[in-house]
């Protein structure tokens, strides 16, 4: 049962950054119905990013965090500015297809800036390991999991309890009905690429505390997949749902599954998961169902 | 007639002259990929390495009059495109020029181009893997001819290792051990010899894990160890620039913070210091060659002597590479001069020179002795990593594990 246990929080702790990587695909589907293909390249640049303030230039964290993400925001709105925009009223496969494209030029800019040395990534914040009897879980993971918790909570109520926020909703459910309303929809675009870069490049330093931070951390994106695939594409809860899904299952496939001889099970899981929840659910636990008129 | 011989005979040996001296080559080109990029991670200082060691060699006037041309390029750490590379060359560079192949030689090519190398084409080929199955006791000259490596084999190195335990270990209960590889052929390589001679030398193996090279997580897998409450981990199949490494380093020091990690060459390197941060700190490992900061070693002054005179500001983790680009130029090139000097510059006469060789590197083992007819270098030292000094400090002397092995 201490084995369960040790195997299950740990998976929750992780599935809480997976759900903030996943929230932030979900506002950009929202918006503009186009799906990130460049989420690990977002991931790791809003790390490092933040490295440079943190651990560079040595500011405090709750200084270093704010600037390392501003800097993000201003990267991921100058990415809609440029590759997003000129493609509105264009299909959205077209939007997809660009950050197909962006994640590739970005990997190659990343890896020419910062090298392909991973870089040790421990953030100086108060010890919160806890150790009850057998059962560990390491500061660090704690973190993971607090961290990711005051984000998603963040977006919540920016989303849900500012003016900016229902404009967000109101763009996100109709982009024409919004435009009838008077509502700047290029603005609000730009405003949720903003934030969604914010989101993943949160999701990238807590993942990174975890371990290190590499160009190689990009593929930590892939998870994001089947996060907002089980969760719903277009739903908010849905992406914390999906994440703690995703982490739990990997978690326990890892204590479980792989000692029988299923080496390397765990990375493919939650693909089969995904497969599973799409069989009974083709739109996610919580996505919506859309009916189209032929 | 007698003048109408001569003046054959004349023509026929003008022509076997010019046609000797047009095969003998004025450049020897040694192949040599090198990872650029791909899951492996860039190893720039390695290209470095090999280009300072060309114009090093090529300022003296060459080897013997010959001058001497790496052919580096990228193989992404990945088999397909190292065996495209090495194909590639084998077809378009002429065969008398095209002498010796020295690179990174993944396990996984030296595997598959296995044939190809031994016994169709028949090219010396001096590796950074040190794999068991080409250089350990079931592979060697006679299976393997052509290829050559510049250390001893992981079984070997993981043979130190195991011994080390046994030395350390203070508890009556036998030594528990756990060990986590990479699903690589590179990882899984020394395994069955591990499992081998741990019970020989009465280490009971407790817990096995494998661990992707590109996990940002491992998590589950340290929990798998945790349970097993091993007193050592022996971790092998990583290069310090796989993500999976300082990953797996940070968190077995949050879960077993009292569990020594030992790892084999490529573990015990000063990249994995400055990727694993304080997580580094206090690990021990086998490593075949001098490191930078051995300063005294002639070895490293020639190595830090033509740096410097190049103008070469290396990042800390590439000081490392650029010490095995050194190491494998020079090796190819002393094989190139005791090839010339016997009159035999063809890929045989390298390989011959390579086989005969006892050349220690310009004085890197400090004078100890050993014989390169095994095809490697059995020379190595167990190292313990200092985070706060950011180098491995040796804590044996050279040891010659085919002596201590036996």
């Amino acid at each position: 049962m201490t084995f369960f246990l040790q195997s299950f929080f740990s998976g929750i702790l992780s599935g809480l950054a997976y759900g903030l990587l996943g929230l932030g695909l979900v506002l950009i589907f929202r918006a503009s119905e186009a799906f990130n293909f460049a989420v690990g390249e977002f991931l790791v640049l809003g790390a490092f990013l933040f490295y440079i303030f943190y651990f560079t230039w040595h500011l405090p964290f709750l200084v270093a965090l704010p600037l390392g993400l501003g800097a993000a925001a201003l990267f991921g709105a100058l990415v809609e500015r440029t590759t997003i925009k000129p493609l509105m009223g264009r299909p959205h496969l077209a939007m997809t297809i660009v950050t197909l494209g962006l994640a590739n030029v970005l990997a190659g800019g990343l890896q020419a800036t910062a090298g392909s040395d991973p870089y040790s990534f421990t953030l100086d914040l108060p010890d919160l390991t806890v150790e009850l009897g057998t059962l560990i879980y390491p500061s660090p993971q704690i973190w993971a999991g607090i961290l990711s918790l005051v984000f998603f909570c963040l977006v919540l109520l920016f989303l849900y309890r500012t003016r900016w926020g229902l404009v967000i909703q109101a763009t996100s459910e109709s982009q024409p009905k919004a435009l009838c309303f008077g509502i700047n929809a290029q603005f609000v675009l730009l405003l949720v690429w903003a934030i969604a870069t914010v989101c993943i490049g949160a999701a990238g330093v807590v993942i990174a505390n975890l371990g290190a931070l590499s160009c190689q951390t990009s593929l930590v994106g892939l998870r994001a997949m089947p996060v907002i695939l089980i969760g719903g594409l277009d739903s908010i809860p849905g992406a914390l749902v999906g994440g703690l899904i995703v982490g739990v299952v990997e978690a326990l496939t890892g204590a479980y599954v792989e000692p029988m001889g299923l080496i390397g099970f765990k990375e493919v899981i939650p693909y089969l998961v995904l497969l599973i929840a799409l069989f009974i659910r083709p739109y996610g636990l919580f996505g919506t169902v859309r009916i189209e008129r032929v | 007639m007698k003048k109408i011989s001569l003046m054959t005979l004349m023509i026929v040996l003008t022509f076997s002259v010019s046609s000797l001296w047009a095969q003998a080559p004025k450049v020897v080109k040694i192949g040599a990929p090198i990872p650029l990029g791909g899951a492996g991670g860039a190893y720039i200082g390695l290209g470095w390495g090999y280009n300072d060691c060309q114009i090093y060699l090529n300022e003296k006037g060459g080897v013997r009059g010959k001058k001497i041309a790496f052919l580096v390029e990228d193989n992404r750490w990945d088999v397909t495109t190292e065996i495209a590379i090495l194909n590639r060359m084998l077809t378009m560079e002429p065969k008398e020029e095209l002498l010796l192949f020295c690179g990174n030689l993944i396990t996984g090519t030296l595997k598959a181009l296995s044939e190809k190398i031994n016994r169709e084409v028949g090219i010396p080929s001096i590796a950074l893997s040190y794999s068991v199955e080409m250089f350990g006791k079931k592979g060697g000259p006679g299976k393997y001819p052509y290829y050559f490596s510049i250390g001893p084999d992981y079984a070997q190195q993981i043979g130190l290792l195991l011994r080390y335990i046994k030395k350390d270990h203070k508890k009556a209960s036998p030594p528990l051990l756990a060990v986590v590889y990479s699903p690589t052929e590179y990882g899984r390589d020394p395994l069955a010899d591990l499992k081998e001679e741990a019970p020989r030398l009465g280490i009971k193996i407790v817990a096995e894990e494998e661990m992707a090279i590109t996990a940002s997580d491992v998590t589950a897998q340290v929990i798998n160890i945790r349970k097993a409450q091993p007193d050592y981990i022996i971790w092998h199949g990583f290069l310090p620039r796989m993500l999976v490494a300082p990953v797996f380093l940070k968190t077995a020091r949050q879960y077993l913070p009292k569990v020594p990690i030992l790892g084999t060459h490529y573990q015990t390197s000063t990249p994995m210091i400055t990727a694993g941060g304080q997580a580094a700190d206090g690990l021990i490992g086998v490593n075949t060659l001098v490191q930078w900061y051995e300063t005294p070693n002639p070895f490293i002054k020639l190595v830090h002597d033509q740096g410097e005179k190049r103008g070469r500001k290396l990042a800390e983790g590439e000081r490392f590479d650029y010490i095995l680009g050194w190491a494998l130029g020079m090796l190819g090139a002393h094989a190139v001069d005791v090839a010339v000097a016997s009159g035999d510059l063809t890929r045989e006469g390298v390989r011959k020179a390579l086989e005969k060789s006892t050349w220690d590197f310009a004085g890197m083992y400090e004078g100890r002795q050993f014989s390169y007819a095994s095809h490697k270098v059995p020379m190595a030292r167990v190292f313990k990593a200092s985070f706060s000094q950011r180098q491995w400090n040796p804590i044996t002397p050279w040891l010659n594990a085919d002596e201590e092995l036996k």
